[in-house]
């Protein structure tokens, strides 16, 4: 239905125009023909209108072609140009953003990360000693020692590469003692220093019925830790504890016994530090036990002190003569 | 048509100035979205190396947390499975088993004694098996009658040696599944 209708206006429509054109094309050919044609005013105006607005256009199309060519400089053309830039700029800002916020949540997300791993990490190391009490270790180890009542035969701090990020040092002692003793410095030791990781430790039954305990543990110190409050005044009582006034610096020790009874039993030594003042020697006179470091004298002959190291202790070696050595106290196996 | 072909000219010419005008107002906000774009592409942003920078210090973090764990895992092992050992010597099962060496060496153990009669070593056997994190738990290598290691003190006295070992740090826990 509708697609008969619409046959239908268009053949109207068809019908309309021919006869129209019938109608008045002969007298448009006549006229022009006459050259009557444009005579009218109307035919006038509209011959100036059209000549009008052609000239116009022309003008138009001839400015935007040579400032399209470049001939002349056109705000018209600049503005095209600008307008292209500022879109592909826009795109690339669009990007760029884009990308950024990928980059910015994905960093966010490892920074968040990061500091769950650092939270971790600070649990596992509260326990751990201050970085600053590595400079009285040994002190303390010795001292510990003496609270069981165990003969120090050697104890020994070392420095050993980092590991991750951690300062890592070695200490190792050798003690002699009551077994149940021996355990219990240990125990003691080993709750101590929770940094630390036996690399190697052994109980041996000696034949007089002491117990002869060795021992190394790996330790772990975290550097940044000494700049604490607890670092700074574990370290300012330290400095103190050196000082030569506080410490009464004892430079004649055992002045009444003769070299020949004195034996080395012991000896501590730090590798943080390489001055040999930074070592001690235990001696042992009779039933005396005494620690001596470079630099004093010692017994009744006032020879001075001059080094330890793993053949014994040192001694004299002033003004030209060679030192003599005051060898360890051998165990019975 | 002079007059025409004139004003169409005017008119022409009119109308270039008038675009130039329009693009002349529009070229300046153009010039101003320039600027703010410009400044946006300046302004920092969050680069790919920084983004490796912080995937680096988190595969590092988990790296350390990971080495401090097997690190106190370490210590924590050796402190169980020593107190486990030690106890029945320094307790009240002092008179059961006696220790003559025992060596903790890289996480591997040797333990040698005596115990006053086999039962007070199975027993001990048995107290070691409660720790669960032994890597090979302590097994006896060696057992011979000792009648002269603690004379009167013991009726049937057994000389044993034992060995076992511990996960040592190359091979201990599990790492944690955390990174990036």
């Amino acid at each position: 239905m509708i697609f008969l209708n619409v046959l239908n206006v268009r053949n109207l429509w068809l019908k309309k125009s021919v006869r129209l054109s019938i109608r008045w094309l002969p007298k448009l050919f006549l006229k022009w023909q006459n050259r009557t044609l444009f005579h009218s005013g109307m035919s006038r105006l509209l011959r100036g209108s059209v000549l009008c607005i052609l000239s116009a256009l022309m003008v138009l199309g001839l400015w935007r072609e040579i400032s399209f060519l470049g001939w002349v400089s056109s705000d018209h053309q600049a503005s095209i140009l600008l307008e292209q830039d500022v879109k592909a700029l826009i795109a690339k800002v669009h990007v760029r953003q884009t990308e950024n916020n990928a980059s910015t949540t994905e960093r966010r997300h490892h920074l968040n990360e990061l500091i769950e791993v650092q939270a971790e990490m600070d649990d596992l190391m509260v326990a751990w000693p201050n970085s600053n009490f590595r400079t009285v270790l040994l002190n303390h180890l010795q001292q510990l020692s003496q609270q069981h009542g165990l003969a120090v035969m050697q104890l020994k701090s070392a420095k050993l590469p980092d590991h991750h990020g951690y300062e890592a040092s070695s200490v190792q002692f050798s003690l002699k003692g009551a077994e149940g003793a021996t355990f219990s410095f240990w125990q003691s030791v080993n709750r101590l220093l929770p940094n630390g990781v036996w690399t190697h430790v052994s109980w041996r039954a000696l034949p007089d019925g002491l117990f002869a305990l060795e021992g190394q543990i790996n330790l772990l110190w975290d550097a940044q830790d000494a700049d604490t409050d607890t670092g700074v005044e574990m370290k300012w009582r330290h400095q103190a504890a050196q000082n030569p006034q506080a410490l009464k610096f004892q430079s004649h020790v055992l002045p009444d016994h003769p070299q020949a009874q004195m034996r080395m039993v012991g000896s501590v030594g730090s590798s943080h530090t390489s001055t040999p003042a930074a070592s001690w020697a235990f001696i042992r006179s009779g039933n005396q036990i005494h620690a001596v470091q470079a630099g004093q004298y010692l017994g009744l002959e006032k020879v001075k002190v001059h080094s330890t190291d793993s053949k014994g202790l040192w001694l004299g070696g002033d003004e030209g003569q060679a030192p003599s050595l005051m060898a360890w106290e051998l165990i019975k196996p | 048509m002079a007059a025409a072909l004139a004003l169409g000219l005017l008119a022409g010419v009119l109308g270039v100035y008038t675009e130039e005008q329009m693009a002349s107002n529009v070229g300046l906000t153009n010039q101003s979205q320039k600027a703010q774009g410009l400044a946006a592409l300046q302004q920092p942003v969050t680069s790919t190396l920084e983004v490796a920078d912080s995937k680096r210090e988190l595969k590092e973090g988990v790296e350390r947390l990971n080495f401090l764990i097997r690190h106190e895992s370490e210590h924590d092992d050796l402190s169980e499975a020593q107190d486990l050992l030690r106890k029945p010597q320094i307790g009240g099962n002092a008179s059961i088993v006696k220790l003559q060496t025992l060596r903790w060496q890289s996480g591997r153990l040797e333990f040698e004694g005596v115990a006053s009669s086999p039962e007070a070593l199975h027993m001990m056997q048995q107290k070691m098996g409660e720790f669960s994190r032994w890597q090979t738990g302590p097994s006896l290598v060696q057992i011979h009658t000792d009648p002269l290691a603690l004379p009167g003190t013991f009726r049937q006295n057994v000389g044993f040696k034992l060995q076992g070992s511990l996960q040592i740090a190359d091979e201990a826990v599990p790492l944690q599944g955390r990174g990036p």
